[in-house]
């Protein structure tokens, strides 16, 4: 079973402030013009506003929109507090994002439909009864995914073997969660021209065309065999993307946000209890795309480690950056002896030190002098996995 | 409109047993009291170890973001917005 917020940030929002209940409202990164839309409420989408369009666009249609930036506070904390409802109904569940979970009934013979409603009611006497969900059931996530997208907002709909095939035939390629249009591109070009041909062709037709063991998994996956809700292993390697509302147009301007992003991926690493070896870092706008990447030998620990390695080794610049990316790689189970006589030991010592000052005062109470006058991260969800 | 605001507020609150509730019934700001009409969300969050209880009310076509600090007791108006936003 999947359970998915509908218009997550925004129906929030208006759980939050009933005055902006049945009102265009959408949520987006920055309240500017050119501020990307990360939720529309209800209202916003029947006017036909849509998630990753400007506030601009979205104005022309609908000049008394209604903007919001992002509380993220509001929203990790409806996240936990739907997990535990969750919780209450099925032993198994996975956070698959910021608004979606995955619930794993294998084993369990009760009635999905019914747990379904139960949950829709826990969830209106619980939250609020603006925040609605759209459950999907299915004998996969696939189709527990695609079963969720096919009623929104409030829906329940079950995908079963008495009519997967109906519902594939009134699908485009592009409806199928992991179908993009390059993918739908190269599909038509093989003859499979909707998911009902996608049905219908072989394993080893599917593997040919994917040219990888994907063809097997869109094989079973399409005939409701798990392929995807494993829990993933130990992560090969993270990374941490921030695009600037103000182009950075030196060097100390970049200091925070390469510091914020190292400390992010360096944290997500120490949950792993890895040590890294490996970064890379990009940062690009217009007509300039500086980059570098480093590989040592002893592992770093944390993100100051990682943000003392690289900040040295990024050049001046003229130019406007727009985004930044940190990405660590090479991690390795961390094994640190401890040597007291290193200066590098005591920079572990005091870095570990400040993270142990931060996670108790909050974010940014230590931190590097070279980061002082340059800009902050505000804090952001991102909508990929959770982990 | 929309505006950020971070000031004292002084905040009425009913804690009722019986239902195990806990809600603002009225601020009061600007020399001017508030009666709350509804409460459209509590939320909690840390900001390091200190925790802060978020109160998201409306009253008299106005909303109000209510922000109480754990460790010292005291109420912050976070937020006021008018109905147009």
């Amino acid at each position: 079973m999947l359970v998915d917020i509908n218009s997550c940030f925004a129906t929030i929002e208006q759980q939050a402030n009933p005055l902006l209940q049945g009102k265009e409202v959408v949520v987006a990164a920055y309240k500017s013009e050119r501020g990307c839309i990360l939720a529309a409420s209800r209202e916003a989408k029947k006017l036909g506003i849509k998630t990753g369009w400007r506030i601009n666009e979205a104005q022309k249609i609908c000049p008394n929109l209604i903007v919001l930036t992002p509380d993220t506070e509001k929203y990790r904390f409806i996240n936990k507090k739907l997990k535990k409802i969750l919780l209450k109904f099925c032993p198994r569940v996975q956070t698959k994002s910021i608004d979606e979970f995955f619930l794993d009934f294998e084993g369990i013979n009760d009635d999905l439909i019914e747990i379904g409603l139960k949950i829709k009611k826990e969830i209106n006497k619980t939250l609020g009864e603006w925040i609605t969900v759209s459950i999907g059931i299915g004998p996969n996530l696939f189709l527990a995914k695609i079963a969720s997208n096919l009623k929104k907002p409030d829906g329940l709909v079950k995908i079963d073997e008495s009519n997967f095939l109906e519902i594939y035939k009134k699908l485009k390629l592009t409806d199928l969660h992991g179908i993009n249009h390059k993918t739908a591109y190269k599909l038509e070009l093989n003859g499979i021209k909707n998911p009902d041909d996608f049905y219908y062709k072989s394993q080893q037709e599917l593997r040919s065309i994917f040219k990888s063991i994907c063809g097997d998994y869109w094989y079973f996956r399409l005939r409701g065999i798990e392929v995807d809700d494993k829990e993933k292993p130990v992560k090969k390697s993270f990374s941490a993307i921030f695009s600037l509302k103000n182009p950075a147009k030196n060097k100390a301007d970049l200091a925070g946000i390469f510091f914020q992003l190292c400390l992010k991926v360096g944290k997500r690493c120490n949950k792993q209890k890895m040590g890294i070896r490996g970064v890379a870092w990009w940062a690009g706008g217009e007509n300039i795309n500086i980059s570098g990447k480093l590989h040592k030998k002893e592992e770093m620990i944390n993100g100051w480690e990682i943000f003392k390695e690289i900040y040295p080794k990024i050049p001046e610049f003229r130019g406007k950056i727009k985004k930044v990316v940190v990405v660590i790689y090479d991690l390795q189970k961390k094994v640190w002896q401890k040597n007291f006589f290193t200066e590098k030991e005591k920079f572990r010592q005091g870095s570990e030190i400040a993270e142990k000052i931060n996670n108790k005062y909050g974010m940014g109470t230590v931190f590097p002098g070279t980061v002082l006058a340059s800009k902050k991260i505000p804090d952001f969800i991102g909508f990929g996995n959770t982990e | 409109m929309r505006q950020k605001i971070n000031a004292p507020v002084s905040v009425m609150m009913d804690f009722n047993h019986r239902q195990n509730k806990v809600m603002p019934t009225q601020i009061q700001w600007n020399n001017r009291d508030f009666k709350i009409e509804t409460v459209g969300m509590h939320y909690q969050f840390f900001k390091g170890k200190k925790l802060f209880h978020v109160f998201s009310v409306s009253s008299g076509g106005m909303f109000f973001k209510l922000v109480l600090n754990t460790e010292n007791l005291f109420w912050k108006l976070s937020e006021v917005a008018d109905e147009f936003t």
